[in-house]
């Protein structure tokens, strides 16, 4: 009898222990995927930062001012615009009417 | 038990026998010892006995209480300490244009706040916050000092400012990870997105319009924390953020882009001081790109103007101008009058319509109604639109949506009219509150103490009708005509009812009766009563910003504003300034001149105005109102000189005293010259019966840019108003129970 008790106690010291050790783990993977969470947010955030940023980089509103300031460069009007007919498609188009 | 209370006395002695090697004399062996031998009271065991029992108890109630009693606290209390709830923050929703691009998107940003009783800082690392916060080292000081206890350093902060100044190091200061906007379109989009406040709020555009989809909800989770601030256990259900859904909007940011580009540079090269574009999608009617300027950056905020807020867009209304033609000719050829080669003659490119001319700039001879739109001629539009009756035309502009509030769920999309109305209705409510007339007040026998000098609404009416009758060529031409009376629902707007239905029998002309709802900014129905009825002539009987806008609806109806005529508070330059042109040849009575011309005008310009003892504008002195508002003091200071007359020079009058003045008033043309109002109004005098004085009027004209009298002196017919005046007058008496005064009342 005495020696049921004693190998009971073993047992539940042991798990007791296992226990201990098992709520331990859990605890710091727990951590560990909130913190992993958390960046996954971070990251999301960041990414939704970046990508507006590279858009509003891209804008046209900043491409016509670096295109101005710094290129010097003028939209274009009729006045300054050249047309150029190319005869070969003239041509070309003319025959895919008539055809 | 006995060592309980006992020091054991043989403590040194045992010492001392452990000195010595050999047990001496003296030294005793403990089981041996005399003092046990003799005997303690028994007290002293059930003492201590007793003792340790209460202190179980004390464990034991202690214990109840903690476990039974007041458990639920200590749980709380507990949970405190190692449970955090946390708040999951629900990002914004992203504007999005048609093709996906970001219009607004929410983007972290920190914040950093500070404790300035924890702040440890010296000199130099403050003015380096100072300098990274974008402050003045007195700026942050101030900032500092206005709580000990917590302070924002700098809300949104771009990333590496956050960086930078935790990276300082400096005790007390905190960060706080918020979401801050951010517009890539920048001021091109800025009045279709709108923008948010630093809470992040919409604040307008979009960004209000659809504030509920837009925001999201936070959630809430709760968790343990260990002894390092980690996460280590979920307990309860955590309540997921729910985001902000996404708007896609049916702008295209590239046209959109492009809408701004050309009104920022039309402006700019016509020296205009604003413009708008609107870009719809002609077969769905989407719109793809709205834009005005000036415009804004969204991101930078400060010391903006209502100008560059202003989405000019859907806010401000404007006449259609040429745009209209092509929907004339649509309608035109939709109802089968003219094919696109039917020639329109429009030469000599002018034509005279009731009295107003309509011109071409480039007159031309006969036109196609393909031309007639290419050339944008107005004769042959005006040609075209003639053949319409009034009805089916507004039916036209009312199925195409003119005049209709935009169906666009925009913020400040409202007809052009809410402006006016906000910012006239105070001038609205004081007139309303003097404009009150009784015009059987007249009769000095009943009315005492009212003195309607120079005319009531009665002798106006009488007068206009007058007029008119003179202008069909006798007042027998009026039989069958129509007049409407457009007025204003008030008493004052009624007031001329009973004399213009008397009138109306006599004459047999029909009297249309026309309310328009005060303060008058929204006349829309009675103007399409008018449209419907085609009445010969109008009254206006209007207050304030009823007349300009009554105006305005005539002419966007195409009533002819020559065959208006309004009372004299429709007749003044804030009436039609506004209108300008478009009031050309609208008339309205008028009791005295206007301009600078007169005596008493130049009097007051040279003696007041010159010396800068001024206290209105300049420019307004000698307008309508100007001149009629010195009548009425005129008026007041010569009853008191003439009280004065009788009753003692340079006394102070009383109220019955300068009653008599008013009903004494003797102002014949030898006075009113020497007074310098020679032609500004004519000879007045006064009776104890009649309170009127004279009913002289003449009306004026506005040729576009000022008024110009185009009748002669009119005086309303005694023999029809004198006859009302004493029935109205006594029905009142009788009402109130008053009796007419005696010859000898009027003396006193």
């Amino acid at each position: 009898m005495t020696r049921l008790n004693v190998l009971l106690l073993v047992a539940l010291i042991i798990s007791s222990l296992y226990l201990v050790r098992v709520s331990h783990d859990s605890r710091r993977l727990f951590a560990e995927l909130d913190r992993a969470r958390n960046e996954e947010r971070l990251l999301d955030s960041e990414h939704e930062r970046l990508r507006s940023e590279k858009q509003s980089q891209a804008t046209p509103l900043r491409v016509e001012k670096t295109a101005r300031d710094k290129l010097a460069m003028r939209s274009a009007t009729p006045a300054v615009t050249q047309y150029v007919t190319y005869a070969q498609a003239a041509s070309g188009s003319a025959s895919g009417s008539e055809r | 038990m006995s060592w309980f209370g006992l020091k054991p006395p043989g403590g040194p002695k045992k010492s001392a026998a452990r000195s010595g090697a050999t047990p001496s004399a003296r030294s005793v062996n403990y089981s041996t010892s005399p003092l046990l031998a003799s005997k303690t009271p028994p007290w002293r065991s059930k003492f201590l006995v007793a003792l340790v029992g209460l202190s179980f108890c004390i464990l034991l109630g202690r214990a109840v209480y903690v476990q039974i009693i007041g458990t639920e606290f200590f749980l709380k209390q507990g949970e405190i300490r190692y449970a955090r709830s946390l708040t999951l923050p629900a990002s914004r929703g992203r504007i999005l244009d048609r093709n996906g691009q970001i219009l607004a998107s929410s983007v972290p940003a920190s914040s950093l706040w500070a404790i300035p009783k924890d702040l440890q800082a010296d000199k130099a690392e403050r003015r380096q916050l100072a300098k990274l916060i974008g402050m003045t080292p007195q700026e942050l000081e101030g900032r500092l000092d206005d709580n000990t206890n917590f302070v924002w350093l700098k809300r949104l902060a771009d990333d590496q400012v956050a960086k930078d100044v935790l990276a300082l190091n400096l005790k007390g200061i905190h960060q706080l990870r918020e979401y801050k906007r951010k517009y890539p379109e920048g001021e091109a989009a800025t009045h279709v997105v709108g923008f948010t406040n630093v809470e992040d709020r919409g604040q307008d555009g979009i960004e209000l319009a659809f504030e509920k989809d837009l925001a999201g909800r936070d959630g809430s989770r709760r968790v343990i924390k260990d002894r390092l601030g980690r996460v280590v256990e979920d307990i309860g259900d955590s309540v997921a953020p729910v985001d902000g859904r996404d708007i896609t909007l049916s702008i295209d940011s590239k046209v959109q882009f492009f809408a701004y580009q050309r009104i920022r540079d039309a402006v700019a090269e016509h020296k205009a001081q604003a413009g708008s574009v609107v870009v719809l999608d002609a077969q769905s009617g989407e719109l793809l790109a709205l834009a005005n300027f000036p415009s804004y950056s969204p991101a930078d905020r400060r010391n903006l103007s209502g100008a560059q807020l202003r989405n000019r867009a859907v806010t401000d209304t404007f006449e259609p101008g040429s745009t209209m033609k092509p929907f004339i000719a649509a309608w035109a050829m939709e109802s089968g009058r003219v094919t696109p080669n039917t020639v329109i003659p429009t030469a000599p490119g002018r034509m005279t319509l009731t009295g107003s001319t309509i011109t071409d700039a480039h007159p031309r001879g006969d036109l196609t109604v393909a031309e007639v739109i290419q050339k944008s001629s107005n004769v042959g539009v005006v040609k075209m639109a003639m053949q319409f009756t009034p009805r089916e035309m507004w039916e036209l502009y009312a199925q195409v949506g003119f005049g209709q509030k935009p169906q666009i769920g925009f913020p400040g999309a409202v007809t052009g009219r809410l402006r006016p109305y906000k910012t006239w209705r105070p001038i609205e409510q004081a007139t309303m509150s003097y404009g009150y007339g009784l015009s059987a007040s007249q009769d000095g026998n009943v009315f005492k103490w009212n003195f309607p000098l120079m005319g009531s609404y009665w002798t106006a009416a009488d007068m206009l009708i007058q007029h008119i009758g003179k202008k069909e060529g006798g007042l027998d031409k009026l039989k069958g005509k129509k007049i409407a009376l457009v007025y204003h629902d008030s008493p004052f707007g009624k007031e001329p009812m009973p004399l213009l239905d008397e009138r109306s029998k006599m004459h047999g002309f029909e009297l249309q009766k026309i309310p328009v709802t005060a303060p008058g900014v929204e006349q829309k129905s009675a103007w399409l009563q008018v449209r419907q009825s085609k009445p010969d002539y109008v009254l206006l009987w209007g207050w304030g910003v009823m007349n300009s806008t009554a105006l305005k609806e005539a002419q966007a109806t195409g009533y002819p504003r020559d065959k208006m005529y309004g009372v004299w508070w429709a007749g003044a330059e804030p009436d039609v300034k506004d209108v300008g042109e478009g009031a050309k040849g609208y008339n309205a009575l008028n009791l005295n001149t206007s301009g600078q011309s007169p005596k008493v005008i130049q009097d007051i310009l040279k003696l007041v105005h010159d010396k800068g003892q001024g206290t209105g504008p300049k420019e307004e002195v000698g307008t309508v109102l100007y001149t009629r508002g010195l009548i009425i003091q005129m008026l007041g200071v010569e009853a008191v000189r003439r009280a004065q007359e009788r009753y003692g020079k340079g006394k102070v009058m009383t109220g019955e005293q300068v009653r008599w003045g008013l009903e004494n008033l003797a102002l014949d043309q030898k006075k009113l010259d020497a007074l310098g109002f020679s032609g500004v109004m004519r000879p007045l005098s006064t009776s104890c019966q009649d309170h009127m004085g004279s009913t002289w009027a003449r009306v004026h004209t506005w040729d576009g840019a000022k008024w110009a009298f185009s009748s002669d002196w009119l005086q309303a017919d005694e023999q029809i108003i004198k006859p009302m005046v004493t029935a109205a007058a006594d029905k009142y008496a009788a009402e109130k129970k008053l009796t007419r005064r005696t010859p000898a009342d009027c003396q006193s």
